[in-house]
């Protein structure tokens, strides 16, 4: 899932600044900058990345228990700029997007709303695509606190720390080096939402390897994230223009 | 962040089971009844509820000892309609609302885009409610088949298909003592009158002089947008808005609608819009069965220039608040001022789930003078599940609380100012709940004008 590789990514591309005490972590455990570093080669390696201009992805949203399913459409761009549209039967579109200084989501349930807090914060960590050139503007450290099973996987359990001051884990397969999942407190307009995330079928997009699913559950539901097609492309500033609803609300008008 | 932005909220929806009385129906036309399949179905019911209800004492029923106890009748079970009613039974012994099973013909195939003429989705165009022993005929649709017929506010409704209204009324006493009698027979009627498009229903009824009419009536159309959300039953889901005058002539906008449903937001986004230079606006809840609880967050947002917190989901996890998101922008885009005059609520036994939410949670912080009578008291958020067989459970996960510690669930709204119904001024063509309202309106604009007043304080008179 794109949220999940951009985090994955961020935390992987942290690890050529960022100080890690090898002190501070067992000696039977890569350290954390090892972890991602690992990660970056298995995706595809730190050039590869550099090389990805923009992205367009196209996909589909479910929550199977519930019959519940919608189309996802999603674009990323340099420095830090995401457009996310979802359309879902029954409820409508859903937009959210960050243009690099305003986090914003239109739910029609909702209202439009000018993200702040958690929300905000988690939006604009997904949304950096430079995250391998800067890391330290997303993340403090890196720690791989243990060696877990996770979704049935033995994995390498690593500590993120944001610059906001957020801590969660992401799990990393041992095997493949590849990211397995997360397990994070979520900002929503209601509260903080304990989830856990596990994503799978990496693909090679441009010599950069995806994940094309992506499964999250919170609160005993289910989400399923399936991608159908990714674009490698440079996106027109057009896309992440800030809807008039929302600079109203951010004071721009 | 799109997991939350763009998906959570479908898990935190608020739907009410009893809205199943609007829901299209169809005949079952069952494939043959796979009893092996049968028993896992009830196996799996039992747990989702026993993994995800929110409160781990199951309301004080011994929810393990019921499975042991029940699980011979679902062996025995030779239909998918008997294993339904051993779910049902094990569900109703939580005593509590928003627990049921859909049967997986009306999850499945009433999806209007490819079913539009399902099998009820006819109506006759008018409502009712019972006041003492009679179920009084509230309002008529002018061109609907009961309009054309001549039926008018005020008349009785003594039977539908040669079924009397009487005894299903001494029925529904005997074998429910949970739900208010009034919403058992509104929704009983309701769904005997629905029928298929083109049908016809006999409706015995009294008019004013108290006269009998046995009248044939043809089934209309539901002229109401059918919303199909996952795997519920659809939804028909009705707006409408009006201006008008309080006795001393002040504007005000009054908007209705009947379900909580999205496809009606943007209606009621341009209604709060034309709305806001009136002198009070009312929100007429009254019949309005809920619906998805994350519109409550984008409607009361209209009416506070800050967050304000209507009350708490509390699950079993977790608690999560209903905050209000103000609306500061109007559909054009433009900066406004959410409304800050008088806001009225309209309530009655037929008001349930996410309208109590909305009106509890409002009333609660004074933001809103609520009339009527008492609502249903079924406010426990809900979400859905498939089951092996095929069918839908239906099931709470959450109970709602105001931010005054209030558990809304088996108590229901409490009106700040409780408004009868009568017959005869149904008769005479009188709203009496809407006329409490409007001199309300014209009370607080009354008190606002005298000088050394604050308006403050205008929830808190009478």
């Amino acid at each position: 899932m794109w949220s999940l590789l951009r985090s994955s990514s961020a935390v992987a591309l942290a690890l050529g600044t960022l100080p890690v005490s090898a002190g501070a972590q067992a000696d039977a455990l890569p350290s954390g900058r090892a972890v991602i570093q690992r990660f970056i080669d298995a995706v595809g390696g730190e050039a590869a990345l550099k090389r990805q201009a923009g992205r367009h992805v196209v996909g589909t949203f479910n929550v199977p228990a519930q019959g519940i399913s919608g189309d996802l459409e999603l674009y990323q761009a340099p420095p830090n700029r995401m457009a996310v549209t979802v359309t879902i039967p029954g409820i409508g579109t859903v937009r959210t997007g960050y243009d690099g200084t305003i986090a914003w989501n239109m739910n029609p349930m909702l209202g439009p709303r000018v993200l702040d807090g958690l929300e905000r914060a988690q939006l604009a960590q997904e949304a950096d695509f430079e995250s391998a050139l800067y890391p330290d503007r997303l993340f403090t450290a890196l720690e791989t606190e243990a060696e877990e099973e996770f979704d049935g996987v033995p994995c390498y359990r690593v500590k993120v720390t944001t610059v906001d001051g957020e801590s969660y884990v992401e799990f990393f397969d041992k095997s493949t080096g590849l990211q397995r999942g997360s397990r994070r407190t979520q900002g929503s307009p209601m509260g903080d939402i304990e989830a856990v995330s596990v994503v799978s079928d990496w693909r090679d997009v441009g010599g950069v390897k995806i994940p094309f699913k992506s499964v999250q559950r919170a609160m005993g539901i289910e989400q399923v994230v399936s991608i159908a097609t990714v674009e490698t492309m440079t996106v027109p500033d057009s896309v992440f223009a800030v809807p008039a609803e929302i600079k109203a609300l951010a004071g721009q008008q | 962040m799109l997991r939350l932005s763009g998906a959570r909220r479908a898990m935190l929806t608020l739907v009410t089971a009893t809205a199943l009385g609007a829901c299209a129906a169809r005949a079952p036309s069952s494939p043959p009844y796979d009893p092996v399949l049968g028993v896992e179905t009830f196996e799996a019911a039992w747990r989702i509820v026993h993994e995800t209800h929110f409160d781990t004492t199951f309301n004080g029923v011994d929810w393990v000892a019921l499975r042991d106890s029940l699980r011979p009748r679902a062996v025995r079970a030779t239909s998918a309609s008997a294993l339904r009613a051993v779910i049902t039974d094990m569900l109703d012994r939580l005593g509590q609302s928003h627990f049921a099973i859909f049967p997986r013909e009306l999850a499945d195939t009433l999806d209007p885009g490819t079913d539009p003429g399902g099998a009820r989705t006819g109506d006759l165009g008018l409502d009712f409610r019972l006041i003492g022993e009679e179920l009084v005929v509230t309002s008529v649709e002018p061109e609907s088949p009961a309009g054309a017929a001549g039926i008018r506010a005020g008349w009785v409704i003594e039977a539908v298909d040669g079924r009397s209204v009487a005894d299903l009324l001494e029925r529904l006493r005997a074998r429910n003592a949970r739900w208010p009698v009034g919403f058992l027979v509104w929704s009983a009627v309701h769904s005997r009158l629905g029928g298929a498009v083109g049908t016809t229903c006999a409706v015995t009824v009294r008019d004013g002089d108290d006269r009998e009419h046995a009248l044939v009536l043809p089934r209309r159309q539901d002229p109401s947008e059918p919303v199909k959300f996952g795997s519920l039953p659809t939804f028909f889901a009705r707006f409408a808005s009006h201006d008008t005058t309080t006795a001393a002539g002040r504007p005000v906008s009054v908007i209705w609608f009947n379900f909580w449903m999205v496809p009606l937001i943007r209606q009621v986004d341009s209604a709060m819009d034309a709305a806001r230079a009136a002198d009070g606006i009312v929100m007429d809840l009254r019949g309005n069965r809920g619906g998805l609880g994350g519109m409550i967050v984008g409607v009361s947002g209209h009416f506070f220039d800050t967050r304000a917190t209507l009350g708490t989901f509390r699950y079993r996890q977790a608690d999560l608040q209903i905050v209000a998101n103000p609306r500061r922008v109007s559909q054009r885009g433009e900066r406004v001022q959410p409304y800050d005059g008088p806001v009225a609520v309209l309530v009655d036994e037929a008001s349930a789930s996410a309208s109590e939410v909305f009106a509890g949670g409002m009333q609660a912080l004074k933001r809103v003078r609520v009339f009527g009578a008492t609502t249903l008291g079924g406010v426990l958020p809900a979400v859905w599940d498939r089951l092996p067989n095929g069918d839908v459970l239906y099931h709470a996960i959450a109970e709602f609380i105001t931010s005054t510690g209030v558990v809304l669930e088996g108590r229901g709204v409490v009106p700040d100012a409780s408004v009868p119904l009568t017959r005869s001024d149904l008769l005479a063509g009188r709203d009496r709940v809407m006329d409490a309202a409007l001199a309300w309106i014209d009370a607080v604009r009354a008190e606002e004008a005298r000088p050394g007043s604050e308006s403050s304080l205008r929830l808190e008179k009478e």
